[in-house]
């Protein structure tokens, strides 16, 4: 693998036996946090023993940062509890917004890319840096929908944010593809656009072509299905580009394959990276001479 | 701090397939009901109808296979 590079599994407890028994093969391991909000003590103690022998983060799905809405500081203290209990290697949420108004929309969805939505979601970030103690690394989103009333494009805001809070990208390269084949934008050209020096984790994972009421086709981001070839060409450019050590984690949330599959794309990924870094030496050697 | 009507508006559309064919049928007044500026509705005026509908029936999916 390449040093200092490594590639992991998102937890899902129906892998868990295969997961314990390939520990040697895994890099990184995922725990979504809202799984574990209600966690006995003996499962958050096992969580706590596992992060020693692996580096471990948490996820989290539902607080709905990039919005005007204020964050819940009860969620936020749950989340604090959890930090302190489990001690990751670090934590991440999303760039979305997931309720207004009373409703939980159920799912992560994407605000206007606009002044109100980064005024809010940089008063929420501070507000997550008080209470838990370390800001999130911040996940891009699959959206189908480019949101009335922005005013620039996702990568804009999402420079913005980013920078504004000085935090860390989780950049989920399937979202990005999927953002991609839906605008008819240039997959390259976006990833250029993010503020790739700040990437510190990806994801990878998979998804399906949907025939519209408009007879045309979507890419919907579903994780039950393996990460496409373009999402690795994604990766391995991405090695290429940014010096620092990555942190790469395929999400799988059903219809699970035989975990040797699992294992082949966590190799596949290693292939990636380890493609990247070497073209990324090559040409610095080359700019050298 | 003050929600963003927009906000609103997409949280109501993004819950119910059901909101987007209501929504459809008055956008002007619908989104004045969700709070939204005379400015902000020549935005309203211009999302494509196909998209929405795609997009709510598929979080609509993805909330029932996550329940």
């Amino acid at each position: 693998m390449s040093g200092g590079d490594r590639v992991g599994l998102a937890w899902r407890d129906e892998l868990a036996a295969q997961i314990f028994l390939h520990l040697d093969s895994i890099d990184h391991l995922e725990i979504i946090v809202e799984r574990e909000m209600s966690a006995s003590h003996r499962r958050l103690d096992a969580l706590r023993d596992l992060a020693c022998q692996i580096p471990l983060s948490l996820h989290g799905v539902s607080l709905g940062l990039a919005s005007s809405v204020n964050v819940s500081d009860a969620r936020l203290e749950r989340i604090a509890r959890l930090v302190e209990r489990v001690q990751p290697d670090h934590w991440s949420e999303h760039l979305s917004f997931v309720r207004a108004g009373g409703i939980e929309i159920g799912h992560l969805a994407a605000a206007p890319y606009a002044p109100p939505t980064l005024a809010g979601a940089l008063r929420n970030l501070e507000r997550v840096r008080e209470v838990v103690g370390a800001l999130p690394q911040l996940e891009n989103i699959a959206t189908l929908l480019t949101p009335p009333g922005s005013c620039w494009t996702e990568s804009e805001f999402i420079c913005r944010v980013l920078r504004g809070a000085d935090a860390a990208m989780l950049l989920d390269l399937h979202n990005l593809y999927a953002n991609a084949c839906n605008s008819d934008g240039d997959l390259f050209a976006i990833l250029d656009s993010l503020p790739l020096e700040r990437v510190a984790s990806v994801h990878l994972s998979g998804g399906h072509w949907e025939d519209g009421p408009d007879g045309r086709s979507r890419l919907i981001d579903d994780h039950i299905h393996d990460p496409p070839p373009r999402v690795y060409k994604l990766l391995e450019a991405l090695a290429f580009k940014v010096p620092q050590h990555l942190t790469v984690i395929i999400e799988r949330d059903g219809r699970y394959p035989d975990f040797a599959a699992l294992l082949e794309q966590i190799a596949r990924a290693r292939g990636a990276l380890a493609s990247g870094r070497t073209r990324r030496r090559v040409t610095e050697l080359q700019q050298v001479a | 701090m003050i929600t963003n009507p927009m906000e609103i508006l997409l949280a109501r559309l993004f819950v119910s397939p059901n909101e987007v064919e209501r929504f459809l049928q008055d956008r002007e007044n619908y989104a004045k009901d969700c709070g939204l500026a005379a400015a902000q509705l020549t935005e309203i005026l211009q999302i494509d109808a196909a998209s929405l509908r795609f997009a709510a029936r598929s979080y609509e999916r993805k909330r029932h296979r996550s329940s």
